[in-house]
């Protein structure tokens, strides 16, 4: 058989068999996928918060086991809910934390574009060696082999002008722990490990707890027995 | 030689001697409508140059300067005022701006002798370039950021805090220039560090 024909012919079976297993077990009658379904308007009772709510209380563990920041991460395309919670609920418990929950065959609405946080507070570090994050915006900062915007502020020798945290003396030692005069150049790229913050909800659930947190735990259980 | 002088002595002369021929207010109409035509003339052309199009109407700007301005915020942001080349690089006012435009006579002896016509060329030349350009706004205090920037409008209440602590200090006690802190915003910086030390300082 010509390939050309024989490639189609397998796409669309593959297709097919995907589009069946991604319906729904009993629960909500969802429909077969869509070919690019329509945002509908929906009213209140029908957001996508209330939805994901109630439907993650009837699936109960499967559901909860997704995350804490209250289920599968939805892009608020209404009429994509009902299917997406269910792929959401199968025991892979798997999340594409890019593209959503929608099928293959859907086209997810992505998040709406937040601006990062320019509020200048320095933020608590979640655990003693984690990069502190940068709070400001760095649009636009040129860090490459002729410049470096960041250090600018954050070098050392302009640190009392601009009044700038500066960058830590980790950054200048090189892997053999030699300290160098300059940035080493496997710390040069900041934005590597430092970076801005945005308010938006989480793509993927976190769970993690600083040690702080943890030894208080501790601390309180031989009380309580 | 000779002929020279006397020829140009012959013009002298009939410059100087009263018009034969023409009346008083034709010479003065004509001379007044000629004026128009010429000085018009000469602002329109030198507007024309003052456009971004014709600075990215050679290769060298357009693929080099004009697509790292396409990149910042003086080119596309929420409200969609921009700015253009010359509103950074010629200044408004008419005296300075007459000076700018003779200096920029060498920019077309560059333009016809190909100094900066491929990009290995303006990477080599951009330092140069670069730094002539900030000892321009340096020494005129940023005038061109100001002519939209103007420090007596800024609301600090709406800044952020850094750019509140720096813009209330140095900038208002004039130790600093918007480009001492704000160089690089519409064009990608060369590496300006003095010879031999890496940038990371």
């Amino acid at each position: 058989m010509d390939r050309r024909i024989l490639a189609p012919l397998l796409l669309a079976a593959l297709l097919s068999a995907c589009s069946k297993r991604d319906e729904p077990p009993p629960a909500p009658p969802a429909p077969a996928p869509q070919a690019a379904p329509a945002p509908a308007p929906s009213g209140p009772e029908a957001t996508p918060g209330n939805v994901m709510l109630s439907e993650g209380k009837e699936s109960g563990a499967l559901a909860g086991a997704a995350g804490t920041t209250g289920g599968p991460t939805n892009f608020g395309d209404p009429s994509t809910d009902s299917e997406a919670l269910a792929l959401a609920d199968r025991p892979s418990g798997l999340v594409d934390a890019l593209r959503g929950t929608p099928s293959l065959m859907q086209e997810p609405r992505p998040p709406e574009l937040a601006n990062t946080e320019n509020k200048d507070v320095r933020r608590t570090r979640s655990y003693a060696m984690q990069p502190p994050t940068i709070p400001h915006k760095t649009d636009n900062y040129q860090v490459d082999k002729y410049a470096n915007k960041c250090l600018t502020c954050h070098s050392r020798s302009r640190t009392e002008e601009s009044q700038a945290p500066p960058v830590s003396i980790t950054h200048y030692t090189d892997r053999s722990g030699n300290f160098l005069a300059q940035i080493s150049p496997r710390r040069y790229f900041c934005e590597q490990c430092h970076v801005v913050q945005l308010e938006v909800k989480p793509l993927v659930a976190n769970t993690f707890q600083d040690v702080d947190t943890l030894l208080k735990q501790q601390q309180a259980k031989p009380r309580e027995q | 030689m000779h002929s020279l002088i006397d020829l140009l002595k012959r013009y002298w002369r009939t410059i100087r001697r009263p018009s034969a021929y023409y009346s008083l207010g034709f010479l003065t109409v004509g001379g007044f409508i000629a004026g128009i035509i010429f000085w018009g003339g000469f602002n329109t052309i030198l507007e024309a140059t003052n456009t971004e199009v014709f600075c990215t109407s050679c290769h060298e700007m357009y693929d080099n300067v004009y697509q790292d301005l396409r990149q910042t915020i003086h080119f596309n942001n929420r409200s969609g005022v921009r700015a253009k080349c010359p509103d950074c690089h010629v200044p408004h006012n008419w005296t300075f701006k007459i000076a700018r435009k003779m200096q920029a006579s060498k920019e077309v002896w560059g333009k016809i002798f190909g100094s900066i016509s491929t990009r290995e060329k303006f990477l080599a030349k951009r330092k140069e370039l670069a730094t002539r350009e900030l000892a321009r706004l340096r020494a005129n205090d940023s005038r061109e950021c100001r002519n939209c920037h103007d420090f007596g409008y800024m609301d600090f209440t709406r800044q952020s805090k850094r750019a509140v602590n720096a813009h209330s200090t140095s900038l208002e006690r004039g130790e600093k220039t918007c480009v001492d802190c704000h160089m690089g915003i519409a064009h990608r910086l060369p590496d300006l560090t003095p010879e031999g030390q890496p940038a990371g300082g």
